[in-house]
């Protein structure tokens, strides 16, 4: 309470204090202002007095200043000279004298004991002089004199009244107060909680009155309750610790009959329990470990990593290991290791940390499951060798993903493929895996290896061949992989439809490597390598077979066009060379006949014949392109290097001056294998082949490029024969324009050209029958703008019996008696006349008909024909019924049959047997000589 | 800068009396309130004239010049007839004769302008303020009833200055 007062007190000082500092500088400011005031008015008086220099007036103006008895002094400057003064008794040097430069402005100066008022005195801008005005400080001293005591009275009764009024309230608030700690102290020392404090009134002290009160009460009924918990308690705890014996006995019930090792240990790791499974499993007795180390229950290379786990949690907590099942090695007392299952826990006590493991011996299970997946790696490796096996087509690529596999996933250290050739009894390399083939080559394994070098022998009757330790075998080949570090080494056959066609070989660096196991798999593996390679091979000669399917049909169908091509051309030759035939077999006839003849006729009479024969020529190059090798043309030996030599000779103007002259250059180069064999063939006709291909190639260089010519011997392996055909081949390429393949299917084609005007259309063809009759090809490879290669090749022979080698002279044979049967009268005359002139005598007849009665009635006369012409193409009776009615009759009697299309007679099947020799049209002398002289001998 | 008449102070003779004069009346302008009758516009000078006489020996011209009353020049004009005296705003009566500054005096009632003049009957017939000589000292005493009249208010300071005051 003292405090309170003393607290009052000293802030009622403070605020008077303050007070009176207030009104102290209020007061001062009241007599600045007072003084500024009133020195301002008498300034603003005394300007006319100052004009109008009247000190007397101005003196009078000061006297006002005797009601005012505050003010002790004032005076007025004109200038700086004093004018007028108050009090007027005051000496002139009482006052104090102005400064010009201080007393511009109006200013005010507290002395010790007096305020000071300068006042400068101005009209308008004009600066006329300064006003002093000096007033004493009793008004403010008396009125803070005032103040003091009228404060000191107040507060005096202030503190009167704060004494009487807190006496008054401390007896209403205080007592309760002691009331209640009196209470307080009762309940805290007895600990009696019914005893209840006093409440006297209703206010804030009645509330705390009645709060504690009730507070006392709870505690009260809590006391009362927590008595009865814990008489529950025990009784709970008595009941548990039964219950905890029981449990007690069954764990330890459980443990005994338990198969696993379990097992405990302190914290410094050693076995404190031991239960019958350990003993079992480890094969120690309890009173053997009990107090060792765990250690000795794992192998010594683990007790590190044991240690420092151990280590680890008793100082940190920390175990990776806690709480879940890890497989790890045990050590049993023999010595022998196991694979375990170890479930590890660990409780606390206040005696230190223990630890407690559950372990299984999972030997039968780690077995299990090693071969299971062993198993499923297996079957995901024949999984994917099959995949790749499907993807693949050709033989090489099966083999190669196959043991490539073979050495990544099985794995093996060394793996290859051999076909079996069973006649030379050798394996011969089909393939190795990539990492084989440096092996392979390193330890210089040859391609081709004598099945008695290896030990793979048995294979051959389909067997498997396991060398666990090839270090054992005498097997030359054995030996030099065992040296190389190889000591396993297994061979499986690859067998289809009950034969090995090949051998897969594998191999470790490992002693004995190969488990059962994998023996199977690789014996499987090897029956579907073998199946994909036979597969393979199938496919292979299918694709195959369709492709010659495909190109032989390609060329059946360029033969049937220009086997149309070519009747027709025949068929168009035939009447041509029907017409032909008088105009050249007189005029020959008159040539040698006539010997009278003028010299202008005769002369005349050599354009006709050389016209005709002109025409005829013509005709001949229209059929060159498909006609059989003719009687007239004689095979003989060539040396194709020779043929082409002479053709690039002859045409050298073409493929060198020519373009030259244009500034443009043609290279042509010969690439000739002089080992090529001789072969027969026609002459003329092979060169002028050759030649028309080098000038087709200059055409489709307009702006120069290279030819090569090139010969080589080769075989063609798509005759289909058993065996290969041996072939002599030329091939002339060119850098040209080349052809599209439209242009390039119809080139053979007579009168095709692209050539514009400048071609015939006859080049080409004209190869093509030159090939014909050599039962040769011709292959024309080309692409637009990369040029295009002319392939012959023609078949290697030897000549056989050639018949009328080039010994036909110009002598007639005979004299014969001869039918000559035509419809044409002109043909039928001429062959008469030329044959009379031999000597010959002819009975000519007009049809089939008329020469098959003359042909009777000849021999019924006993005079018959020694051979019988007929034309093939008659009206009613032909040449071929003519033939075979001759033959029927008299086999011995030769008929020689004459035609426009003589061509067509072998290749139509059509030939008669009844015909002996062939004459085409038109015939000449030396043609009939020759062919009767042949039928006729024979 | 501003006159005093105590530059002048011991100056006894006539002439030295106007040159007192002059500053004297330049500075009446100071305490006469001619309530907006007297100028035409604020920029319009002050005019000061003189009739009758030229009394001031260019003293009056010379201060006039260098003075400035509440934004007005000071033009001193030398009035030859009555008819000028309305441009004026003070007008000094030099006239020697009585008549003559009866006239004038006649001339400038009605009409806001402050007549001075020296003559000792000046205030007694009608004219507002009069120089007197007291103890050698230039005074002066004034008709305020006459410059009430002519709507001129005098300044209490002025009043309080005077030697006499006719209410």
């Amino acid at each position: 309470m003292l405090i309170i007062m003393a607290a009052s007190l000293a802030a009622l000082m403070l605020f008077g204090v303050g007070f009176a500092v207030y009104q102290f500088e209020a007061f001062r400011q009241m007599t600045q202002s007072d003084l500024e005031t009133q020195a301002e008015m008498i300034a603003d008086s005394s300007t006319a007095a100052l004009f109008f220099d009247d000190p007397g007036s101005a003196n009078d103006l000061l006297t006002i200043l005797e009601h005012d008895k505050h003010i002790r002094a004032a005076a007025l400057f004109q200038g700086t000279n004093l004018f007028a003064w108050y009090p007027t008794n005051a000496a002139a040097s009482a006052f104090p004298a102005p400064l010009k430069v201080v007393h511009e402005r109006s200013e005010f100066h507290w002395m010790r004991d007096r305020a000071i008022q300068w006042q400068p005195v101005d009209s308008g801008t004009n600066r006329l002089g300064v006003f002093y005005l000096a007033s004493d400080l009793d008004a403010l001293r008396a009125q803070m004199q005032r103040g003091v005591i009228l404060f000191g009275g107040l507060l005096a009764a202030i503190l009167a009244f704060t004494i009487f009024l807190s006496s008054r309230l401390q007896r209403v608030i205080s007592r309760p107060i002691f009331d209640l700690t009196r209470t307080v102290q009762t309940v805290s020392s007895e600990k009696n909680f019914s005893v209840r404090a006093v409440k006297e009134s209703d206010d804030e002290l009645g509330e705390l009155v009645d709060g504690f009160n009730q507070m006392i009460g709870q505690i009260q009924e809590r006391d009362g309750a927590l008595r009865h918990v814990n008489r529950e308690l025990e009784r709970r705890v008595e009941a548990r610790t039964r219950e905890l014996l029981e449990a007690e006995l069954k764990f330890h019930s459980v443990v005994e009959s338990a198969n696993e090792a379990i097992v405990s240990a302190d914290h410094r790791g050693n076995i404190i329990s031991w239960n019958r499974g350990a003993q079992k499993i480890f094969g120690y007795k309890e009173a053997d470990v009990l107090g060792k180390p765990l250690l000795l229950m794992v192998p010594q290379r683990y007790h590190d990593p044991y240690q420092t786990g151990l280590h680890k949690f008793l100082t940190s907590g920390e175990a990776s290991v806690m709480g879940r099942t890890m497989e790890l090695e045990g050590l049993r007392a023999d010595g022998t290791e196991f694979p375990a299952e170890l479930s590890l826990a660990t409780w606390r006590t206040d005696e230190g940390v223990f630890f407690s493991g559950i372990i299984r011996d999972v030997t039968a299970r780690r077995q299990a499951s090693n071969d299971l997946r062993q198993q499923l790696s297996r079957i995901h490796l024949l999984n994917q060798i099959t995949y790749a096996i499907a993807d693949r087509q050709d033989l090489k690529s099966i083999v190669s993903i196959v043991l490539q596999q073979l050495e990544e996933r099985l794995p093996s250290d060394y793996a290859s493929a051999y076909f079996i050739n069973e006649q030379k009894q050798q394996f011969i390399t089909m393939l190795r895996g990539p990492a084989s083939q440096p092996i392979a080559e390193r330890l210089g394994i040859p391609d081709a290896i004598a099945v008695s070098e290896t030990p793979f022998g048995p294979c051959f009757g389909g067997e498997m061949v396991y060398a666990p330790d090839t270090s054992q075998l005498k097997a030359p080949m054995a030996r030099r992989v065992a040296a190389a570090g190889f000591l396993s080494a297994i061979g499986v056959p690859l067998i289809v439809e009950q034969k090995p066609f090949g051998l897969l070989v594998l191999m470790r660096h490992e002693r004995d490597a190969f488990s059962q196991g994998e023996r199977d798999f690789i014996r499987g593996l090897s029956a579907h390598v073998a199946l994909a390679i036979h597969q393979a091979r199938l496919y292979q000669d299918l694709q195959m077979a369709y492709n010659e399917l495909r190109e032989s049909q390609q060329a059946i169908m360029q033969q049937e066009r220009l086997k149309a091509l070519g009747q027709m051309a025949s068929g168009v030759a035939h009447d041509i060379n029907n017409a032909l035939s008088p105009i050249v077999g007189f005029s020959d006839l008159i040539a040698r006949t006539e010997e009278n003849l003028s010299p202008l006729a005769r002369k005349h009479l050599n354009y006709i014949k050389t016209a005709g024969e002109d025409v005829a020529h013509i005709v001949e190059r229209l059929r060159e392109f498909y006609r059989p090798r003719g009687s007239r043309e004689t095979l003989a030996m060539l040396n194709l290097n020779k043929l082409v030599e002479q053709a690039v000779d002859m045409t050298r103007p073409r493929w060198r001056d020519m373009p030259q002259s244009r500034g443009v250059m043609v290279h042509l180069a010969m690439d000739l294998d002089a080992r090529i064999p001789d072969f027969a063939g026609i002459e003329a006709e092979i060169r002028e082949a050759l030649t028309n291909l080098i000038l087709n190639a200059v055409d489709a260089m307009p702006s120069g490029g290279g030819i090569t010519v090139r010969t080589r011997a080769g075989e063609d392996l798509a005759g289909g024969g058993v065996e290969a055909q041996k072939q002599v081949i030329v091939e002339v390429a060119d850098t040209g324009i080349g052809m599209d393949e439209r242009t390039r299917r119809r080139c053979l084609e007579p009168f095709f050209s692209t050539k514009g005007r400048r071609g015939t259309g006859l080049g080409l063809p004209m190869v093509y029958g030159v090939m014909e009759r050599h039962e040769g090809r011709i292959e024309i490879e080309s692409e637009p703008g990369k040029g295009t290669t002319i392939r012959l090749s023609f078949p290697i022979r030897a000549l056989e019996g050639q018949v009328g080698s080039g010994a036909e002279d110009e002598a007639s044979p005979g004299p014969f008696r001869l039918l000559c049967v035509d419809d044409e009268p002109a043909v039928r005359e001429l062959i008469k006349e030329m044959l009379e002139r031999d000597g010959h005598s002819i009975v000519a007849a007009d049809g089939g008909e008329a020469g098959i009665a003359a042909f009777r009635a000849a021999r019924k006369d006993h005079h018959p024909f020694d051979a019988v012409i007929t034309d093939l193409g008659m009206p009613y009776v032909d040449g071929r019924e003519v033939a075979a009615t001759v033959k029927r009759e008299s086999s011995a009697t030769p008929v020689i049959m004459l035609t426009g299309w003589g061509v067509f007679m072998k290749n139509d099947n059509a030939t008669p047997v009844h015909v002996d020799g062939l004459l085409s049209k038109p015939p000449r002398i030396r043609d009939i000589r020759a062919i009767l002289r042949r039928v006729i001998t024979k | 800068m501003a006159l005093r008449a105590g530059a002048i102070q011991a100056q006894q003779s006539a002439p030295a009396d106007y040159q007192v004069k002059a500053a004297f009346l330049i500075n009446f302008a100071r305490f006469i309130d001619w309530a907006g009758a007297g100028f035409t516009n604020a920029q319009s000078p002050l005019v000061i004239g003189v009739y009758g006489g030229a009394p001031f020996h260019g003293w009056l011209g010379r201060y006039a010049g260098a003075q400035s009353i509440a934004g007005h020049s000071v033009e001193v004009r030398h009035l030859s007839s009555l008819s000028q005296l309305g441009g004026c705003q003070i007008v000094y009566i030099a006239a020697p004769e009585a008549w003559q500054r009866k006239d004038a005096i006649a001339a400038a009632a009605g009409s806001p302008v402050l007549t001075v003049g020296d003559a000792a009957d000046f205030c007694d017939s009608g004219g507002m303020i009069q120089f007197v000589i007291q103890n050698n000292r230039v005074h002066f005493a004034i008709n305020n009833s006459a410059a009430r009249r002519a709507g001129l208010a005098i300044s209490s300071q002025l009043l309080a200055l005077a030697r006499r005051v006719k209410k």
